[in-house]
């Protein structure tokens, strides 16, 4: 065998498992998926009968449909807005800290992030209990009003926004943090030299220069929006009346059971928005970090 | 070229190391051999541990009865979560259980959305509808087939009262039962506690709201099937002038008011209500009799009949009653069939409900001096509910499971205080929506 050919085996054997595991956890569901959406499918009979886009005409008659995407882009529009403020500014705040109470903190900050999804849901389920709640025992000791918090169709979507704030956050937190880290003291030293005030000093140096880490985590956090599922069908199985049925209870709880097809249609609907999002992001933001 | 007949080879090697993986199922079995026979039971009862036991230990014995000693039993319980879809892939890779417990309407192999449910045989058939009360006959059958028998007869909803709470409003727990709608609003009325401003601080009635749609409809259904009201028409093709009917709206204005004037919804779910003595009334199937008893035991409480209103339908959930049934993939049907005959007759009734404290489903059993049934705090309520007429029944389709949902979101709302002419139209319409495709 030929030394170049002795080589091309060698490479092709390391990288066979990973090609194994994407073609089979990756590229196969992700076809199968694409295939089943344009089926009835029966997966005990093994039968696939093909509908053409049957199943995606199906459900956007579907006023059902329709609310769930509404809650999903009201879910997203207001929970990563505020979870990249909230990333942004405690990264600055912790970048900032030295010595032993920065690293603390920072170990602290990360902590909620290796809470299971669906833990963290029943736990703020019991804090935020209006009448045997933590958090409504403490406004009520300081007098302020009580909500409902995930009781109420009026107030659970936003009681879902704190607990997604609580786990999300430090994985934001901690990828801001390291770019902030690498950001030249030089260029704080120049600019105080200048006479900056350290707002301009965080706008006009700090967010631009970690702007990949600031797109990363913008992308993440949409793809997670628009995926969020454990926390809250932990903490209100979609209800009360429907208020918190995003597009993935709506998948599980009532399609997957019901009409494989239909989940299946929805699944590949949900991957082309969140992909187009993720592109439309990572193109439009992408011209203006240059800097 | 020799490179991709390598690679080729390679793939072919993954393939037979990877095919035990993949492969289920082996030849036919028989039980008359010696060897020993393990037959598997699936349910997703995870909320009573000892019940799935006592399935798989009545199997043991109802198979040591009929003389085969190689024969055990091992219980496996499916979390409740999505257990649908861990039965269809645990089917589907061959790994599935020999009987198993779910709805005969998604299961049964005629008919049925996930076909997988043998038919019982006619001993197993005969036995069963001689065995079982007139309350759960019709459970279990589906397309004119037994497939199966109820798991247990707690699927009634029972009327939970804190007697304590009925001193203290000057009601007697012997005689001021509520069995009539109009009594029961008297006596909800009469239950709930306010404070000096005015707030509640007992429920009356503390109706369920939270959670996803179907679950609030389970307990919903009963009091919108005694207005003489349905969800689906009879041949379950429509919802329009079903849902929304005048029956139906009036079923759901009661409702309305009477959480309205004996309710506070904050006190969350009703369980946690009633157990806590924050609620003096709720409605729950009959486990949770024991299940009060084990959580709080300062509660004193009665197990009443369901009220009846116009109808007095047996209350049940609107969807079939779970049922234990067979694996058309078991590798012992014949065994299975004759272990299913068995266990119709009474004393299995004990022993599959005794270690839950769950009601029995046979007549047999299903009377006071029974020793089991007998001592049973939901004893009399059940007994004076089991000869009613059976409710509508839904989930003979299979989009039942999403009409519930909607259903229940709809509850949830006018419970919330929504207008109920408006909430009832438009919750036909959205149903007919899924039953139109």
């Amino acid at each position: 065998m030929k030394t170049k050919n002795k080589y091309s085996l060698a490479g092709f054997l390391f990288v066979l498992p990973s090609l194994l595991y994407f073609l089979f956890v990756f590229l196969y569901p992700l076809i199968l998926s694409f295939v089943n959406s344009l089926c009835r499918v029966n997966l005990l009979l093994g039968t696939k009968d093909y509908l053409g886009f049957s199943n995606f005409r199906n459900l956007l008659s579907r006023d059902y449909f329709w609310d769930s995407l509404c809650i999903t882009l009201k879910f997203a529009v207001m929970s990563v807005p505020m979870l990249m403020v909230v990333d942004l500014f405690v990264a600055d705040k912790l970048a900032s800290m030295k010595g032993r109470c920065g690293k603390i903190l920072t170990t602290i900050s990360f902590l909620p992030f290796i809470v299971s999804m669906a833990a963290a849901g029943m736990v703020w389920d019991w804090i935020l209990d209006p009448s045997l709640g933590l958090m409504n025992a403490l406004l009520g000791a300081v007098g302020l009003p009580q909500p409902l918090w995930l009781r109420s169709p009026e107030s659970a979507l936003y009681s879902t926004l704190l607990i997604t704030l609580w786990i999300r956050a430090p994985f934001g937190i901690m990828i801001l943090m390291g770019g902030i880290q690498n950001v030249s003291q030089d260029l704080y030293e120049a600019a105080s030299l200048d006479g900056a005030t350290p707002i301009q000093k965080f706008f006009r140096i700090t967010v631009p220069l970690i702007n990949p880490q600031l797109i990363m985590v913008l992308t993440l956090e949409t793809i997670f929006a628009f995926r969020a599922f454990d926390q809250i069908y932990t903490s209100t199985g979609g209800g009360p009346a429907g208020a918190t049925r995003t597009l993935m209870i709506y998948l599980v709880k009532d399609l997957f059971n019901s009409d494989y097809g239909m989940a299946s249609a929805l699944t590949v609907m949900m991957l082309i928005v969140m992909f187009a999002i993720s592109l439309i992001e990572q193109t439009l933001l992408k011209k203006k970090v240059e800097y | 070229m020799r490179f991709s007949k390598l690679a080729v080879l390679m793939v072919f090697a993954v393939s037979v190391a990877m095919s035990p993986v993949f492969s289920a199922g082996s030849a036919e079995g028989s039980a008359a051999s010696d060897e020993p026979i393990e037959l598997v039971y699936w349910s997703h009862y995870s909320q009573s541990p000892a019940f799935v036991e006592a399935f798989a230990d009545s199997v043991e014995l109802a198979a040591k009865n009929l003389g085969y000693d190689n024969v055990t039993c091992r219980a496996e319980i499916i979390e409740y979560s999505g257990y649908e879809a861990k039965y269809i892939t645990g089917f589907t890779s061959g790994t599935g259980p020999d009987f198993f417990l779910g709805y005969p309407s998604d299961w049964a192999l005629n008919g049925g959305k996930n076909p997988v449910a043998l038919s019982f045989d006619e001993k197993a058939s005969a036995a069963w509808n001689e065995a079982l009360a007139n309350v759960y006959y019709d459970h279990g059958i589906f397309n004119g087939e037994r497939y199966g028998f109820p798991s247990e007869g707690g699927s009634l909803q029972i009327i939970y009262i804190n007697t304590d709470a009925m001193i203290e409003a000057g009601l007697d727990p012997e005689t001021d039962i509520p069995t009539t709608m109009d009594e029961f609003l008297e006596v909800a009325k009469a239950l709930t506690k306010r404070d000096e401003a005015g707030n509640i601080i007992r429920s009356g009635f503390q109706p369920r709201y939270l959670g996803g749609g179907d679950g609030v409809a389970g307990k919903y259904i009963a009091w919108f099937h005694n207005f003489g009201a349905r969800i689906l028409s009879e041949d379950l093709s429509t919802s329009q002038g079903y849902v929304n009917s005048a029956e139906a709206k009036e079923a759901f204005k009661w409702f309305q008011n009477l959480v309205k004037e004996t309710s506070n919804l904050e006190l969350g779910a009703p369980e946690s209500a009633f157990q806590s003595g924050q609620a003096a009334m709720i409605n729950r199937e009959a486990w949770f009799a024991d299940d009060t008893v084990q959580k709080a035991p300062n509660i004193n409480f009665v197990c009443a009949s369901f009220p009846a209103g116009t109808y007095d339908y047996a209350p049940g959930s609107g969807s079939s009653v779970w049922c234990n049934m067979i694996s058309a993939r078991t590798k012992y049907p014949e065994l299975c069939q004759e272990i299913m005959a068995e266990l119709a007759k009474p004393e299995y009734d004990i022993t599959l409900h005794e270690s839950a404290a769950y009601p029995p489903v046979c007549k047999a059993t299903m009377t006071l001096d029974n020793e089991y049934f007998g001592k049973q705090l939901y004893a009399e309520a059940v007994m004076n509910m089991a000869d009613k007429p059976s409710c509508p029944v839904y989930d003979l389709i299979p989009e039942w499971s999403q009409i519930a949902s909607m259903f229940g979101d709809t509850v949830a709302s006018i419970v919330g205080g929504a207008d109920v002419d408006t909430e009832l139209d438009a919750l036909a319409v959205r149903i007919d929506q899924v039953l139109n495709q």
